[in-house]
């Protein structure tokens, strides 16, 4: 006789995948048993036909497969059919009546199979006979799971499952064991192998699940259900660690891999949250899943960015239906939506721990991680907050998104004002005592603004200029503590600007004694009008791209170029250099601004750095722009397509960053003298030190990390040691030069 | 690893335990830290932003930011003119509220500093206030150099000395002075 063992039926580990028969029923072999040649050849054949006379009396790979009558009972429900997706709602089948079991049971006597087993039985011998049995049901209990529940997420699964192990793997089963041992034993199924059988099953199904956990997570809401199928599956530590073992596995390959944008990583870490909420409520499954997720954020040097942009965002389109009816892919809108949704929850205060009323206490989790901590920051909003081991990143990514937005030209700050609102709830109002002092900061502005206004004559007693021609300068007026330090690109602004400034600063002055206005002229918006020969241009643009088109201004009050654009030699044209020269401005932002204008089609560039206005537009077919790639030549003209100015938006767009990349640029020089100061006064107390220990300690003391990489440290040290700041000693530790 | 025991059964409902005090206790302690790491942090900041010649300080390497190192270099028409003079600094806990523990670790011979380089200042005893930093009490040290307080003397020697006899008192202190090099 041979030991009963069942092939493996999966890459099953853990004691939950064993076989299915309970290890009492099988007696191990007294010796072993020889077959004749012909038997042995014919177990594979017997094991074939085994398999698909049982696939058809359990229902497996049959669509159309039901239990009994194929009828819906009034009271009763429906019928049960294998196929999850064909039977109806699981809490709808009927439990069999016993016509239906009369019924299954005539169909099923008309298998072969009860004659084939005591025929195969006499060629191989009981005991292989059960063996091979056990081996195939083994197989068709996770077939089954895989054909009729894999990608279907419904409520209510489990009954279904129930209702097939209970009435037809755990018959058929019996029915085929007893068939074997000649009939004399009963059909009725232990309770204890029920429960066995049962137990498996829904650990076939919770591999199964787990599997598709990430899928589940990644369509989370639409797949809610498949949750509750894993709730049966982790009841033990063994099922609970292989979920989130695997989850963890895939996770990694799937998701935190530099492919994957940061946006959508959190969109599936938020997922991720939502549905273990509801999968463990205690968190010690997503404790254990999210841990690397949140490490990996971290490294992540967009993910604060990405946070503050989706709490901020407009959840917009809730015309009346609540969701947002287009979400912007950029934008974590379900941030938003997630924060405003949240009221305070239960306050937190009461720590559980110390908490000695509480009845309802429990200890943590056995398969809790030593560090885990009961947080009641489970939640999507709270988990992304303390994602970061100081609020102090978040609050400082958050003044810096809050004071963009605030400087913008909007009629209402309702929406940032909710946003704070919430968030004081999670980070405490000192924590953003800075960004509630730039709100007040804008709002109060605007009163402060109406009055100075008013008080030089800027306005009359309704708010309307005095004079229609004036340029209206309106500010606000900012703590300069509490804001963010801004980019600061200075040049000139024009006459008229400068004039109503100084009138606004009287004004100012005499409102708020001992306060003093710094003009920030980069930041703000202009809105222009240009009247050219045949149209009027109107926008708002950037007040350094207005002061390049202002200095187009002729004296005349209006934009504009004597002669048509054909002859472009005699117009009014101004270089690059001009410009730079006249608004003291950095040539790359005069250039950007230019190609600005030119990709709205106000000016055009006649010679390389050359810029005229375009007085009059050409016929759309005709455009004659003069490329600055040519030679320069005058002559030189090309005929361009005229969605030309859209390439000349991308190019203006192009400019412009590199106009911010410059000023970056400058400010990192200007660091530069500050990791000069660092690394004297280190290498003085401290005594010699080599690259990589200067490069480490620079790390730690230096606010916000050093930028650097060695290679860039070790260039700048050397340009120390030129400078005759630094010298090498030996082992290439270096020092100050005494 | 110490396990205090304790009888938690029979203690008071209400008054925490110790392992429980110690767990309640745990939060504020490390705000504090954060607070003195921040504090520091800024003096460091403001030492970088405007040297001050003649003095500097810097963090040890040991990443808390809780222990300094600092050189003073010593000011000239005094006897120690040119010395570099190195001093170790330490920060309490609930610094700034209480004065960091300053030491000298160069050799040096002062009316006012013992032979294990321990400092009798007024600002770094009971006169010490919260508005004072690295910075003042390093420029203190400076001028410290050059004008001891002779009526509060740790060095009674240094003291007769340096109102008696400059020669002498100079030569001790070069004498006395030794470089040190780490």
């Amino acid at each position: 006789m041979a030991q009963v063992q069942i092939p493996a039926p999966l890459p099953a580990p853990g004691g939950v995948f064993a076989s299915v028969f309970p290890p009492t029923g099988i007696k191990p072999p007294k010796h072993r048993q020889r077959f004749t040649p012909a038997a042995t050849s014919k177990i594979p054949e017997i094991k074939r036909s085994l398999n698909s006379h049982l696939r058809s009396l359990l229902g497996i790979g049959d669509e159309g497969f039901f239990y009994g009558q194929n009828r819906h009972l009034p009271n009763l429900g429906g019928p049960f059919h294998s196929h999850f997706e064909s039977s109806p709602p699981a809490d709808q089948i009927r439990q069999p009546t016993a016509a239906d079991h009369a019924a299954q049971n005539a169909r099923e006597a008309e298998s072969p199979l009860w004659t084939s087993l005591p025929r195969w039985r006499s060629v191989v011998g009981s005991e292989t006979m059960k063996r091979l049995l056990a081996a195939v049901l083994n197989n068709q209990m996770t077939e089954y799971v895989t054909w009729s529940y894999a990608g279907v997420y419904r409520p209510n699964l489990h009954l279904h499952l129930d209702f097939w192990v209970t009435h037809l793997f755990a018959r058929i089963t019996q029915k085929a064991l007893s068939s074997l041992r000649g009939g004399q034993s009963t059909l009725d199924v232990a309770e204890s192998d029920l429960k066995k059988w049962k137990d498996m099953a829904t650990a076939r199904l919770g591999a199964l699940r787990v599997d598709e956990l990430f899928d589940i997570v990644v369509d989370w809401d639409a797949t809610a259900p498949a949750i509750d199928d894993l709730r049966h599956f982790t009841t033990n530590p063994a099922t609970r660690s292989y979920l989130t073992h695997h989850f963890s596995n895939v996770l990694q390959t799937r998701l935190l891999h530099p492919g994957a944008s940061t946006i959508n990583i959190l969109q599936v870490y938020i997922s991720i949250i939502r549905a273990f909420r509801i999968l463990d409520p205690k968190g010690v499954l997503l404790d254990r899943v999210a841990k690397k997720i949140r490490r990996y954020l971290r490294e992540r040097e967009d993910t604060v960015k990405v946070i503050v942009a989706g709490l901020l965002s407009d959840p917009v389109g809730e015309d009346g239906h609540g969701q947002p009816s287009s979400p912007d892919p950029e934008i974590l809108t379900d941030l938003a939506i997630e924060l405003s949704k949240h009221d305070g929850q239960d306050g937190g205060g009461n720590d559980g721990e110390f908490d000695w009323n509480d009845m309802e206490w429990v200890p943590d989790p056995v398969d809790a991680a030593p560090d885990y901590m009961k947080s009641k920051n489970t939640d999507v909003i709270g988990s992304l907050i303390t994602l970061f081991d100081s609020k102090d990143v978040l609050v400082k990514e958050l003044q810096n998104t809050l004071a963009e937005r605030l400087l913008k030209n909007k009629a209402d700050f309702n929406q940032e004002i909710g946003v704070l609102e919430h968030l004081k709830i999670r980070l405490g109002d000192a924590a953003l005592q800075g960004c509630e002092v730039m709100l007040r900061d804008v709002l109060d502005s605007r009163k402060v603004d109406n009055v100075i206004r008013k008080d030089q004559g800027m306005q009359d007693d309704k708010g309307r200029p005095r004079q229609d021609s004036d340029v209206q300068l309106h500010a606000k007026i900012l703590s300069r503590l509490f804001w963010p330090t801004m980019p600061e690109q200075a040049f000139h602004v024009p006459k008229v600007v400068q004039d109503q400034q100084e009138t606004y600063e009287r004004g100012f002055e005499s409102l708020k004694q001992s306060r003093k206005l710094t003009w920030l002229n980069a930041i703000g918006q202009v809105e222009v009008e240009l009247e050219l020969e045949d149209r009027v241009y109107q926008e708002e643009v950037l007040p350094w791209q207005a002061a390049v088109i202002y200095a187009f201004h002729d004296n005349s009050g209006e934009v504009k170029a004597d002669e048509p654009v054909q002859t472009a030699t005699v117009q009014k044209t101004k270089t690059i250099t001009d410009l730079t020269a006249e608004l003291a401005m950095s040539p790359t932002l005069v250039r950007s601004a230019c190609i600005f204008w030119v990709s709205k089609r106000i000016l055009i560039e006649v010679r390389r750095d050359t810029f005229a206005v375009l007085e009059t537009l050409p016929d759309d077919d005709d455009v004659v722009m003069m490329g600055d790639d040519d030679t320069g030549r005058p002559g030189n003209r090309q005929k361009q397509q005229p969605h030309d100015s859209a390439a000349a938006a991308v190019a203006a767009e192009v400019a412009a960053a590199q106009a911010a990349k410059e000023a970056e640029e400058a400010e990192r020089k200007q660091k530069i003298a500050m990791y000069h100061q660092f690394i004297v006064s280190m290498l003085t107390n401290q005594g010699a030190m080599p690259l990589p220990r200067i490069a480490m300690m620079l790390g730690i003391v230096v606010p916000g990390g050093f930028p650097f990489s060695n290679e860039e440290l070790k260039e700048f040290l050397a340009g120390m040691i030129r400078d005759g700041v630094l010298e090498v000693g030996h082992g290439g530790a270096y020092k100050v030069s005494s | 690893m110490d396990f205090t025991l304790e009888d938690t059964q029979n203690s008071v409902p209400g008054l925490p335990t110790m392992a429980e005090h110690q767990k309640l206790s745990a939060m504020p302690r490390k705000a504090d830290t954060q607070s003195v790491t921040k504090r520091l942090q800024s003096e460091l900041m403001t030492l970088m932003m405007s040297p001050t010649p003649g003095i500097s300080a810097f963090p040890d390497a040991d990443g808390n930011l809780l222990h300094w190192t600092a050189t003073i270099v010593g000011p000239k028409d005094t006897p120690y003119a040119d010395l570099n003079l190195k001093l170790s600094f330490e920060f309490p806990g609930n610094y700034p509220y209480i004065a960091p523990t300053v030491l000298f670790k160069t050799p040096i011979y002062h009316p006012n500093i013992d032979f294990s380089g321990r400092i009798c200042l007024d600002i770094l005893k009971d006169k010490w206030s919260a508005v004072y930093n690295v910075q003042t009490v390093l420029l203190s040290l400076q001028s410290l150099l050059g004008e001891p307080n002779n009526a509060s003397p740790l060095n009674n020697e240094a003291a007769q000395l340096h109102q008696k006899d400059p020669e002498e008192y100079q030569r001790k202190v070069l004498a006395r002075h030794q470089e040190i090099d780490d």
